[in-house]
């Protein structure tokens, strides 16, 4: 059977195939006619694609493309992948699909996007360590890469989903008009590939741009504001698209990445300041020999969550080393701003908390008297407060303002302040129980019940306010087009049911029923301990349907099952 | 103070500060630097830089593209479309681009694989495995005969490769029966030709694309499943009319001038409808039909039946309509025609294709610029595979039942010619029929995926578990049919190997080996040169011993055919002449062995220039038959009529390369969706992206809905490349070709919770 398998000296036919196979031979068989061709051979295609000038002042370089002429095929993403040495499943251009018509005319209608290059990038805008370039001449949005820190902000920012975040770098990348190219000459990887010629780069002047876009169809149907941003895409055809075009993956409604990190850093950030102005306010209203009993404890707690919260937000960043940048975006950049404050926030309270145990602790060295002066102390305490809220309202818009109907200031703003206000005083409220356990002697004074019942009914109320207007969310079930909104409760009530159920069941627990029974002495005040882990939890479920049941903005998709 | 400032700026340590605080460069920024690349590539990533690069023909579709290589140490690190080959003039489809990333792909069969329980194989040497090879397929010969072992080949290997397997399995081993993929996509095609014209010759150049007045495409998706041809109309300067005859409103329809949703399977009423008005009207060219056609008359008899009334009937155009279609052929000077799987795919296919060359005899438009009746075809090599695979032809567009063709094939070959089978082999379809009536007990697939897209998938995945030995020989393990063998060859892909390709419009183009196969992974030909060695017919094929020396094989096999190719040297001139068509016999070449002609401006030939046919009387028959219903029509039960068909032009058949692409399934929808028109999803309470249950007498299947106008009410259309979809299929072949009829069967949907309750 094996009849002249064995060739000489021991090799097998196998032997010599195998190794024939790696051999690799175009180079030693065919000629090697292209090696002096140092012109790029396509520039015969693309040469009428590109302009012939660079841009004059008020004017920028923009992608242009006919409608007419794409057919959906896709090589322009392709290409542009290949053409730019992206990572394996990175791509920047994307293709997506409008449908609609009648059933006598159906229409549908690729729409390749790729960034726009606005002429006021929201990306550039947002990002805390200025990543962003808008050069001054072409107006191309260019990405730092090496100044990047990995926030993602930028992706939140821009309304059409063009930074790509890359995990294995720790950072975003997006598409830069391959202005190197462009600056020699050459055309853009997606130029050069369209077999129709559908993308061309155009000339546009910025002033006509900020008018034009005013009315949203003159940029592209199914597309986001384009007020906000301004980006310059000329998508032109001779055709009418019908009103009723609806991006192919219109009906797709699926929840978000959750960032955990920033649920964490934003709770905690929250249980902090409200823990910390909590403490405040008490030693206003409350006799000092009680608080002064209770304010180290407090601050302390406070103090250690809310390191815990800004050492999660590290996690979330991709190159959390480099983080120190983040004062570099201060002038635009909410989140460079939020870093800041908070950064000062936690000196401050680190230096606050630090009064008071501090002299305990550095008693025999007898330096550090000076920070337990009450005085100095309650001067603290505002300046730890006042940071705190700065804080937070940074937190607030910096979600405000991707302009997310979801993380609007209506919402927004009463979730943040509410979870401030809610676990501030659940926080108090168990460090007072813990101490009372430990030292009945606090308890007995007659003021510590009435600061129970006091942040008790707080509680209660503010917590019955927070999850009503949460519940508010579902009126826009009624809405007759799938609105961002409605997408949202959708979503809410299908998708993230098992996040939404006990996020109100736990608040309703930890924010209502304990608290009131607790304040009407219908349960043992132990139960207070009871308080922050149920409303606590309520939060985190509350802020993680924050991010997971947001609907980001996007250009049209293609088919999404 | 401005200047102050601004001088300040200027200041070094104020600029390193500043770069310090904000980074313009650094090692993330050098990961996207481009440099320019040489090679007239332009500007290539600078980690990509080539230090030479290389044109080769692009493995997945039938258009041919050529693309240039980056090469980096001999290895392919990159690629880009070739600027000045004929065929795509620079440009790539998406799949092209990514050609190169299936080839890196975790999943590649690495070493052969034995079965060693029902659900796990162990790794084997070649020896061993060649060993079993010949062991279980002879064994299997002894007991039930010669013809118990069948195999099933590929339109996606090399010419020479599929001539040594056909070669092989019927000469070396005394098998009878062998097939290919390419009886799913081409065989109408080439049956219809071959009927028509003599010879199975698609008479077109690409650059009919750019001539043509009038373009009629027929069940043709272009834009879409050839994007680089839909290139070419793009570049037509003619302002060409573009008819698109399909049921749905693809792609192509939407950039079509004309497009006509006609009803399914009601094509060969409209075909014959307009060839009757044609008639009716006087607008055909007599003086044509005289002297290069026959049996015209009766032709015309039989489709005087076919009047606007009968047409409007059948297929749902108004009378308007069909009188603005049968108009602008006639105002074309320069009409083509063109037809893909819409046509080919068809329980009538065959006649239907010869209805549309019936259209351009009839009016004179063939032979000419910018005319034609013209097969798209499916893979890259399908017209490789019709004419060299040794399967439904003898090699070369041989007859198996001639003697004089076996005896010149004997003697080309020096093989006995008592070797060559006088009969034909079964056809796909029968060879699973033989399956099933355990007439076939081993059998060999090569580079296809018989188990996601065989038609009516179940019954076929039933029928081969009765297999006793069933060897799958593949670049994957994974693929549906691979694990369900007994046997996995690994093989290397395109890419990793030599040899040609022919396309479309009969160009052909060079394939090279730029990247090394993983593991033991051999080329399909040198697979074949171990089989034949372990099986004991290794003397037979000495001289097989490249693929070029196969090259020369297949010239002298050519010569004297409509598909001769004497003329080319070696493979050296098809890459200098960036792909050479056939015909091109010696004889047309000059004293220096080259024919400057072919070498230079004129790169693109079409065929029939001289009216000359391959019939004995040299003319072209007309050949048509009364249309008959789809053999399962919509009813009651199953009320729906369901397309199958290409869903984007990032997917590839049944996604074994394609879904390997990260970028590329990026860029088509992860899961089985199923279009259907808002008139039929709402009386049945289906909503936008619910998910159905879509059901047909052979399976049912979970899909989500697309609710669209761009099918028809009462239509649904499932993209092929998708597990499931054949699941669902009818299994109905055209009786000329055996292609199987996959884009019309009876299917019931309903909202997938009602049905699981």
């Amino acid at each position: 059977m094996r009849d002249g398998a064995l060739l000489g000296e021991g090799r097998t036919l196998i032997d010599d195939l195998l190794s024939e196979q790696q051999l690799l031979t175009p180079v030693a068989i065919f000629s090697r006619r292209h090696e002096r061709d140092t012109e790029p051979a396509q520039a015969k295609y693309y040469s009428d694609l590109i302009p012939l000038s660079r841009p004059e002042a008020g004017e920028q370089y923009a992608f242009a493309v006919d409608l007419d002429a794409c057919t959906g095929c896709k090589a322009c993403v392709t290409a542009c992948h290949n053409l730019n040495g992206l990572d394996d499943d990175e791509t920047w251009r994307d293709v997506g699909v409008l449908f609609g018509g009648t059933a006598l005319e159906p229409v549908q209608q690729p729409i390749t996007t790729a960034c726009h290059h606005c002429v006021d990038p929201a990306c550039m805008n947002g990002c805390p360590v200025n990543a962003y370039d808008k050069d001054p001449v072409t107006g191309i949005v260019h990405h730092l890469d090496d100044q990047c820190i990995g926030c993602q902000y930028c992706i939140w920012k821009c309304p059409y989903d063009v930074p790509k975040y890359s995990k294995q770098r720790g950072i975003v990348r997006k598409c830069d008009m391959c202005s190197s190219r462009l600056a020699v000459g050459e055309a853009p990887a997606c130029v050069q590939a369209c077999p129709n010629q559908a993308i061309t780069i155009t000339l546009i002047n910025k002033q006509q741009i900020a008018q034009g876009w005013k009315k949203q169809d003159n940029f592209l149907p199914c597309s986001p504001d384009p007020g906000y941003t301004l980006p310059t895409t000329q998508y032109r055809t001779r055709k009418t698209l019908p009103a009723n075009m609806r991006p192919g993956d219109f009906f797709k409604n699926q929840p978000g990445h959750p960032h955990q990190p920033l649920i964490a850093m934003l709770v905690l950030t929250q249980l902090s300041v409200g823990a910390f102005c909590t403490a405040m306010i008490l030693r206003l209203i409350f006799p000092s020999g009680l608080l002064s009993e209770l304010t180290p404890f407090h601050s302390l707690v406070a103090l250690l969550l809310g390191f815990l919260a800004l050492g999660a937000s590290t996690m979330h960043l991709g190159r959390p080393l480099e983080a120190w940048r983040s004062f570099v975006g201060l002038k635009t950049s909410w989140l460079s701003r939020e870093i800041i404050v908070f950064g000062l926030f936690a000196m401050l309270a680190l230096i606050y908390a630090g009064s008071f145990w501090l002299p305990a602790l550095t008693r025999f060295l007898n330096i550090a008297f000076f920070l337990s002066s009450p005085r100095l102390q309650n001067a603290l305490g505002i300046g730890v407060t006042i940071t705190g809220l700065a804080g937070v309202f940074s937190s607030m818009m910096i979600y405000r303002d991707t302009r997310r109907t979801f993380w609007q200031m209506k919402f927004t703003a009463l979730k943040f302040a509410g979870t401030t206000l809610v676990l501030g005083p659940a926080t108090i409220l168990l460090t007072m129980t813990l101490q009372s356990v430990f030292a009945p002697a606090i308890a007995a004074q007659s003021a510590f019940r009435d600061v129970v019942v006091l942040l008790c009914g707080f509680l209660a109320i503010a917590m019955t306010v927070k999850l009503l207007w949460e519940l508010t969310v579902f009126t826009y079930l009624k809405d007759r087009e799938w609105t961002d909104m409605k997408r949202t409760a959708l979503l809410m009530l299908g998708a993230l049911k098992l996040a939404t159920i006990p996020r109100f069941i736990c608040g309703a627990i930890g924010g209502v029923v304990l608290p009131a029974l607790v304040a009407f002495n219908l349960l043992p005040p132990v139960f207070a301990l009871g308080i922050l882990p149920f409303s606590l939890s309520g939060e985190l479920l509350e802020r993680y349907l924050f991010f997971a049941a947001a609907i980001p903005h996007k250009m049209p998709g293609g088919i999404a099952p | 103070m401005k200047k102050a400032i601004a001088k300040l700026r200027q200041h070094s340590v104020v600029k390193k500060v500043n770069s310090f605080v904000r980074k313009r460069d650094g090692r993330l920024t050098e990961d996207l630097v481009l440099h320019p690349g040489r090679y007239g590539l332009g500007k290539v990533p600078a980690r990509l830089e080539p230090d030479d690069a290389t044109d080769m023909i692009c493995g997945f579709c039938s258009t041919g593209c050529s693309l240039r290589i980056h090469l980096k140490d001999g290895q392919a690190i990159n690629l880009s479309p070739t600027t000045n080959y004929p065929v795509n003039l620079g440009m790539a489809c998406p799949k092209g681009w990514e050609a190169l990333t299936p080839l890196r792909s975790p999943d590649r069969a690495t070493t052969p694989y034995l079965r060693k329980t029902d659900s796990d194989f162990e790794p084997v040497d070649w020896d061993t495995a060649l060993q079993i090879f010949t062991l279980r397929f002879k064994a299997i010969q002894d007991k039930f005969g010669n013809d118990a072992i069948a195999w099933l080949g590929t339109g996606q290997i090399c010419t020479e490769e599929m001539a040594f397997l056909g070669a092989l399995t019927k000469f070396g081993m005394g098998v009878l029966h062998g097939d290919g993929n390419t009886r799913q996509c081409m065989a109408t095609a080439a049956t219809a030709y071959k009927q028509s014209f003599g010879f199975d010759a698609p008479p077109y150049t690409y650059n009919d694309f750019e001539e043509s007045d009038v373009l009629v495409l027929v069940g043709s998706n272009l834009c879409i499943a050839h994007p680089i041809m839909w290139q070419r109309i793009c570049q037509n300067q003619h302002r060409p009319e573009i008819i698109v005859v399909d049921p749905r409103k693809t792609e192509t329809a939407m950039a079509a001038t004309q497009h006509y949703a006609i009803r399914p399977k009601s094509d060969l009423v409209l075909l014959y409808g307009l060839a009757n008005r044609l008639i009716t009207n006087g607008w055909i060219d007599r003086d044509y039909i005289d002297k290069h056609t026959s049996d015209f008359e009766a032709f015309a008899d039989f489709v005087a039946q076919f009047t606007p009334d009968v047409v409007t009937e059948a297929t749902g155009l108004n009378a308007e309509q069909f009188e603005k279609f049968a108009k602008t052929i006639h105002c074309g000077s320069r009409v083509s025609f063109w037809w893909t799987m819409g046509v080919n795919q068809g329980h009538e296919a065959t006649r239907t294709a010869q209805a549309i060359i019936n259209l351009a005899l009839m009016t004179g438009n063939i032979g000419r610029p910018g005319t034609g009746a013209n097969s798209i075809t499916g893979q890259c090599n399908a017209m490789g595979s019709r004419l060299y695979s040794n399967t439904t032809n003898l090699l070369a567009g041989h007859d198996f039942l001639n003697a004089e063709d076996r005896a010149k094939v004997a003697r080309i070959l020096g093989i006995d010619v008592s070797r060559i089978p006088d009969q034909n082999s079964w056809a796909y379809d029968q060879i699973v029929e033989g399956i099933a009536d355990d007439k076939i007990k081993g059998l060999w697939v090569v580079a296809t995926n018989s188990s996601h897209s065989w038609i009516n998938q179940r019954n076929f995945n039933e029928i081969v578990k009765k297999l006793d030995f069933l060897v799958v020989q593949d670049m994957y393990f994974t693929t549906e049919t691979a694990q369900r063998a007994h046997l996995i060859l690994p093989a290397a892909g395109w890419g990793e190997k030599v040899g040609t390709f022919i396309n479309s419009e009969r160009r052909i183009g060079l394939v090279k080996k730029v990247s090394r196969a993983p593991g033991q992974a051999l080329s399909d030909f040198s697979i074949f040169k171990l089989v034949a060695q372990y099986w004991g017919c290794g003397k037979m094929f000495e001289k097989w011993s490249s693929p070029e020396s196969v090259f020369q094989i297949m010239k002298e096999l050519s010569r004297g055919q409509p598909c001769e190719i004497t003329g080319i040297r070696d493979y050296q001139m098809i890459d200098e002449a960036g792909g050479i068509q056939w015909p091109l016999p010696d004889s047309a070449n000059g004293a220096s062995g080259c024919n400057e002609s072919i070498l230079g401006a004129n790169q693109e030939r079409r065929l029939f220039e001289d009216g000359l046919f391959y019939h004995p009387d040299r003319k072209a028959k007309f050949l048509f038959e009364a249309p008959r219903v789809m053999p399962e029509l919509p009813d009651e039960e199953y009320p729906f009529l369901l397309l199958t068909g290409r869903g984007t032009s990032s997917q590839w058949h049944t996604q074994t390369r394609t879904g390997k692409s990260a970028v590329l399934k990026k860029l088509s929808p992860d899961d089985i969706y199923v279009e259907m028109n808002p008139l039929d999803a709402k009386p049945l309470g289906i909503e936008a992206n619910q998910k159905v249950l879509v059901s047909s007498r052979r399976a049912e299947v979970t899909a989500t809905a697309f609710i669209t106008n761009t099918v028809q009410a009462g239509q649904l259309f499932i993209p092929m490349h998708y597990p499931l979809a054949n699941a669902l299929t009818f299994s109905a072949v055209d009786p000329y070709s055996r292609q199987p009829a996959y884009k019309a069967c009876a299917v019931r949907v309903t909202p997938w919770r009602e049905a699981g309750s």
